[in-house]
């Protein structure tokens, strides 16, 4: 498939994570085999940080995007969690990782989110589509709304002088735990995004970032590998469109 | 040896929301950029440092930040940061750790640590199983020395095979100029 591609160079990935070519193949399968190069060449070298409040599943999607599989166990994450090179392997492809990092959803930890956004090319702005949706949801925090409000009002600020050279994804995260989302299959997922893309919350996240051409909302559940997968994949499908 | 070593805490709230409780030399601390050093020093620890130790529910990150020399003594500072899992878990059913980050630290004492330990997470309602937590600092201690150890045979062998080349290099220039 990649004979003779220089697939052995490193993705270097300083701040963190990114995507793995096994991640990508077994997501996507065939249709994004045919569109591999464009992929690569979107991806290669970039650097994503995942960002959120907290327990809204940032350190499963970066353990997902470095290592390729899904915790067993969860811990808050208070110090950040330093991933050393990972080789990303499958069939004839390497992909290598140099670096991720898992850093605190805490607002104390804003200078590192803030150093993180000084050379970022993606952010991936993970909030929890349940909480939103369900002031009484289990275990949400108070003021949820205002804190993703503040986190966006700082990553806006922190973003400002990066034009248009940083692609900015809000992750719809814990859809499962949405009582609208349970009847939901392929076949009518467009419609369950038009519903949350009509929320007015979400209206004012995407104006705030200046509006629907640079802001991507992705939406699923990643209570298990196989709905972080699909995460993945629609963040991949975007990024290529 | 002694210079005024501060022990900081550092533990996430259980229900998400709240401050998180930090503490500083014993007492808890509100004052925004102290909080905000704290944070940034413990990232820098973890990028710059090395994982000396690391299991489910405890982590040993040493970072040597700094050299220096007092009359005919040569030092080395470290950040040390420690980490470890306290009994409770948070609302998202998530483990909480308590972090401990020692800066300018050139060495540490387990009863010192401990009981620091035991004055936050009582301060914070929390429990800690002090038997497990005794033994992972009494290990650190030893790793801690240990790391100090490799570090200084690591200097000592640069300055070593610095020394060889420059009078290998001496002796070629030498070996050159002379007439044939």
């Amino acid at each position: 498939m990649c004979n003779g591609r220089s697939w052995r160079n490193e993705m270097p990935i300083p701040v963190i994570v990114v995507v793995g070519g096994l991640l990508v193949s077994a997501v996507l399968g065939g249709a994004v085999v045919s569109n591999w190069d464009s992929i690569m060449n979107k991806i290669k070298g970039k650097k994503i940080a995942v960002l959120g409040a907290r327990a809204v599943g940032k350190s499963h999607l970066v353990q997902y995007l470095t290592a390729g599989d899904i915790p067993d166990e969860y811990a808050q994450t208070t110090a950040p969690n330093k991933t050393n090179k990972v080789k990303i392997s499958m069939k004839d492809l390497n992909l290598y990782i140099k670096e991720g990092l898992d850093v605190s959803g805490s607002v104390d930890a804003y200078p590192i989110w803030k150093k993180l956004c000084s050379d970022v090319d993606i952010v991936f702005y993970l909030v929890r589509v349940d909480w939103l949706k369900d002031k009484d949801s289990n275990g949400r925090p108070s003021g949820y709304e205002g804190r993703v409000e503040g986190d966006i009002s700082h990553i806006c600020d922190w973003l400002r002088d990066r034009g248009n050279s940083v692609s900015i994804y809000i992750i719809g995260t814990h859809c499962d735990k949405d009582v609208d989302f349970i009847s939901v299959t392929d076949r009518n997922m467009g419609d369950y995004e038009d519903s949350i893309n009509k929320m007015d919350f979400i209206k004012k996240l995407k104006l705030k970032l200046g509006g629907g051409s640079k802001v991507t909302i992705v939406l699923g559940s990643m209570k298990d590998e196989k709905g972080t997968k699909k995460i993945v994949a629609e963040i991949l499908k975007s990024e290529v469109q | 040896m002694a210079k005024d070593k501060k022990l900081m805490f550092w533990a996430q709230a259980l229900d998400n929301s709240s401050l998180d409780p930090m503490w500083i030399s014993g007492e808890f601390t509100h004052d925004s950029t102290q909080r905000e050093k704290l944070a940034t020093d413990v990232n820098l620890t973890i990028l710059n440092g090395f994982e000396v130790y690391r299991n489910d529910n405890a982590r040993l990150v040493v970072h040597n930040t700094k050299n220096y020399k007092e009359a005919d003594l040569h030092f080395r500072e470290y950040s040390v940061l420690l980490e470890f899992m306290c009994i409770e878990k948070d609302v998202a059913g998530r483990l909480g750790p308590v972090v401990c980050l020692i800066n300018e630290c050139l060495s540490f004492q387990v009863n010192e640590i401990l009981s620091g330990w035991q004055d936050f997470v009582h301060a914070i309602g929390r429990e800690v199983d002090v038997d497990l937590l005794k033994e992972f600092l009494e290990n650190s201690v030893e790793l801690f020395e240990v790391e100090k150890k490799k570090k200084k045979n690591a200097n000592f062998f640069a300055i070593f095979t610095t020394v060889i080349v420059m009078l290998l290099c001496l002796f070629l220039l030498w070996y050159w100029c002379q007439p044939s």
